[in-house]
Formats: structure tokens, C-alpha cells, sequence
């Protein structure tokens, strides 16, 4: 299975234009990972992790249901956190440059695999 | 205006521009200016705001001089927007409806703006250079009174209402009061009319001289002769308000509403207008004396007519009138 999410993130840097990806499981511990030298998994992993559970937070407290997405625009470019269920998050890194809309739309594909794969 | 009042207005403009729930400007780790309709949940979610502009800023620790502009976050009904002006001051906002990013970035940037021009002040008040307000002048300008300026700009009406007293005992002024304050305003209206009729004819200070007292005598005939009449016209009235009855309840036997379709009515409405209205809802659903148990058509699209005048809108008075037909 491992190698399934290799594939998939490896297809999502690659089709997309990212630099980065990283899938994490709820408890923000590395599942899977394809990313630049330099940048550590586990910080990406439990940052994501925590960063997409402090928005749900503000749905839950609303009664709004999930936060599909998150996303932090940099100077650098884009760190990406999209939910999975409840199974998992996937990170996904990208340049200032990235299509956004090519970006998001492979997005959404490599995590319904994913979220197949997992269930 | 001090620095804390130029932050309040500009906390105003974004959350009404931006249809928010919750909007606020934070600065540093302490000092945050916020507007939300949440009284109670206000603490947490700023609490929770932190927290994100926090963890956007650890990004710099692994991806060096990240340089992190915004945040965005968006579910169904619900987005999230964190703009950052300077990494110790970020605007946010809350919103609860269908996700529009372009708007929010475009609303916050324009506000980021502002706080760039008034940035020496800031750091001015920061520094604590400039004295922050007594806690008195700061319970003036609550929360609860800038949710009443909100409600203003929705019901054009109470823009020239008296200006609400707190009543003793009370520390702030609630939605409730606000409509009970109305209805009575209204009473008092009612008996303010009879009262003036009454003093034209009884005059208090002068003895009534005799042409007086014969022209009171006249008119007091007249107005008996009127009363008589009103009771006519009443008991007409009367007469056609049992056929309308009659034909209300046999169109009530025909046609009688679930009770729910309110909730979904009031529910769309909110959607549209946000928590005021919760307010308007009961307002209207009263002032037409709208029954639960005998809710019929008529009664129904009269409500439905009188809620999207309210809106003003006419966007969002459209697209509600497209979902609440659908109940009717």
C-alpha cells in the first residue's frame, strides 16, 4: 500500500507542478511523502495535521459541518491541506507559480484514490 | 479619532462588506479589535484564529522565508480568510455561506491597506505609547452596540427609533430588548393619537365658554354618532372578518402547512440576512399573527412577501424568494 501512495503523490507532483507532497494520517504522523531535499516530512505532516484540525475547530464550534480545505499562500508559494474523511490529510506544496486551478482540480483526484485506497 | 476607534471602523467595514460573521484584526500576540454575532463563542473562535495565524507562521521553519501571505480554509457554508498585513498583524474573517474567495481576498486586501496607512500608530500603540481606552469608554463602544448599528443598516426603520436606554440592572443591550423596546414604542404611539384627540376637545386650561361648550356638545354628538357608525363599520368588519374565517378555515381544511416549513422559511432567511434574522422572522411571523397549528397558504406567502421586503438586497432577495417558493 505504501507504494500506492508513493505513486499517487508522485502523479500529483508531477501532472500538477508541485514540488511537494505529503500524505498524513489524522494524528499528524507521515504516511507517505514525496518532497524536496531540505524540508522535513514530519514537521510538514503534524503542522498540516494541525493546521486543517484548528479550522475544523471553527466549523465544529459553528455547526458548519468539515473544512474541506486549507491553504496558506506564501511569497514562496502554496502549502495545500485537504482532508480525506477521517482517514487522512494530504499536503501538497507548490510554487507562487502553480496553476491553481490545474493544482486543486489534481487535488481532489489523487485524494478520492487515496481515500479509496484507505477505505 | 485614536487608534483603537480607526481599528474598530475598519473591523466594521470589512465585516459588513464581507457579510461575516466574525471579522477581527490581530496584532502582535495580545491586542486583537473584533466584531462577530457570536457574544458567547467570541473568545474561542479568536482563540482558534490564533492558533491558525500561528501554525501559518511555523511554515517559516521548514521552508525558510516562507513569507506567508493569507490563509484560506472553505467548506459547503463556511470559509475562513487570514490575511496577513505584517507578520504580527494579520485581518480575518469568518463566513458563513457558500465560499467566495475572490471577494474576501479583495475586501481584506483593501482593509490591509488602511491598517498600512495608519502602521506608525500601530506600533506607536504597541509600544504602549498611546494609552489604550478606560474600560468604561470601552463597554460604551461594546460589542452590543455596534450589533445594533448592524441591525440599523438592515431595518431601515430603526435608523430613526429614540436611542435605547439600558435599563437599570442591565449591563448591555440585547436583540430582545430591541424588539420588545419596539412593540412598546409602538403602543405608545397608538395611545399618544387618542390623547391628542382627546385634548382638542377637552381644553384644560380655559374655562369653556358657551359656544364651546355647544360646539363640544356637537361634537360629542358627532363623535357618538360616529362611534355608532365605527360600531357599524366594526360589526361589518366583523361580519366580513367570519367569512374570510370561513373561508380561511375552508381553505385551511383544503390546505394546512406542516409547521416545519417555517423553520425551512426562517432557515433560507438566515442564509441571506445572517442572525438578524432570527429577529426579523419572529417580528413578521407576529405582526401577521401567524398561527402554527392553521398555517395555510395565504398566510404563508403574506409572511414569505413581508421577509423579502426586508432584504434588501435584491440579489439575495431573489435567489431566497427562488428557494422559499419551492415550499409553497
Amino acid at each position: 500500500m505504501a507504494g500506492r501512495f508513493d505513486e499517487i503523490l508522485q502523479a500529483v507532483v508531477r501532472d500538477a507542478g508541485a514540488e511537494g507532497a505529503v500524505l498524513v494520517s489524522p494524528d499528524g504522523l507521515a504516511i507517505a511523502s514525496v518532497l524536496p531535499e531540505g524540508i522535513d516530512e514530519d514537521r510538514v505532516a503534524a503542522m498540516g495535521a494541525a493546521i486543517l484540525s484548528l479550522g475544523e475547530r471553527v466549523t465544529t464550534e459553528l455547526s458548519k459541518g468539515t473544512l474541506e480545505q486549507l491553504y496558506v499562500k506564501g511569497s514562496k508559494g502554496y502549502m495545500i491541506f485537504t482532508g480525506i474523511g477521517d482517514l487522512a490529510v494530504l499536503g501538497i506544496l507548490a510554487p507562487s507559480n502553480a496553476k491553481l486551478g490545474l493544482l486543486l482540480m489534481e487535488i481532489k483526484r489523487a485524494a478520492k484514490q487515496i481515500e479509496e485506497s484507505l477505505s | 479619532m485614536d487608534i483603537e476607534a480607526k481599528l474598530r471602523e475598519l473591523v466594521d467595514k470589512l465585516f459588513i462588506n464581507t457579510g461575516a460573521t466574525f471579522s477581527g484584526i490581530f496584532i502582535d500576540e495580545k491586542t486583537t479589535v473584533l466584531k462577530t454575532v457570536y457574544t458567547e463563542k467570541k473568545e474561542k473562535l479568536e482563540e482558534i484564529l490564533k492558533l491558525i495565524i500561528y501554525k501559518a507562521h511555523q511554515i517559516n521553519e521548514f521552508i525558510e522565508d516562507f513569507g506567508e501571505e493569507y490563509v484560506y480554509a472553505e467548506g459547503d457554508d463556511i470559509s475562513i480568510f487570514i490575511y496577513f498585513v505584517r507578520p504580527d498583524i494579520a485581518v480575518a474573517s469568518i463566513i458563513e455561506e457558500k465560499p467566495k474567495f475572490a471577494l474576501l481576498k479583495l475586501e481584506h486586501t483593501t482593509i490591509a491597506k488602511k491598517i498600512k496607512e495608519i502602521e506608525s500608530e500601530i506600533d506607536q500603540f504597541i509600544k504602549g505609547e498611546i494609552p489604550k481606552q478606560d474600560k468604561k469608554e470601552e463597554k460604551e463602544d461594546s460589542l452590543e452596540d455596534v450589533e445594533l448599528e448592524n441591525l440599523e443598516e438592515v431595518i431601515p426603520e430603526l435608523k430613526e427609533e429614540p436611542s435605547l436606554e439600558i435599563d437599570e440592572g442591565k449591563t448591555e443591550i440585547t436583540v430582545e430588548d430591541i424588539r420588545d423596546r419596539y412593540a412598546e414604542e409602538m403602543q405608545q404611539l397608538e395611545e399618544a393619537e387618542d390623547i391628542e384627540e382627546l385634548e382638542k376637545v377637552l381644553s384644560e386650561n380655559q374655562e369653556p365658554s358657551l359656544e364651546e361648550i355647544l360646539k363640544s356638545q356637537e361634537e360629542i354628538k358627532e363623535t357618538e354618532g360616529s362611534e355608532e357608525k365605527t360600531e357599524e363599520k366594526t360589526e361589518e368588519k366583523k361580519e366580513r372578518d367570519e367569512i374570510t374565517e370561513t373561508i380561511v378555515e375552508k381553505q385551511t381544511e383544503e390546505e394546512l402547512y406542516d409547521p416545519e416549513v417555517l423553520e425551512q422559511i426562517q432557515k433560507e432567511l438566515l442564509k441571506e440576512i445572517g442572525p438578524v434574522g432570527k429577529f426579523l422572522f419572529r417580528k413578521r411571523k407576529k405582526e401577521l399573527n401567524i398561527q402554527e397549528d392553521k398555517l395555510t397558504r395565504t398566510a404563508l406567502v403574506m409572511l414569505i412577501e413581508k421577509l423579502s421586503d426586508d432584504i434588501i438586497d435584491e440579489k439575495r432577495k431573489q435567489r431566497f424568494l427562488e428557494k422559499v417558493s419551492a415550499f409553497v
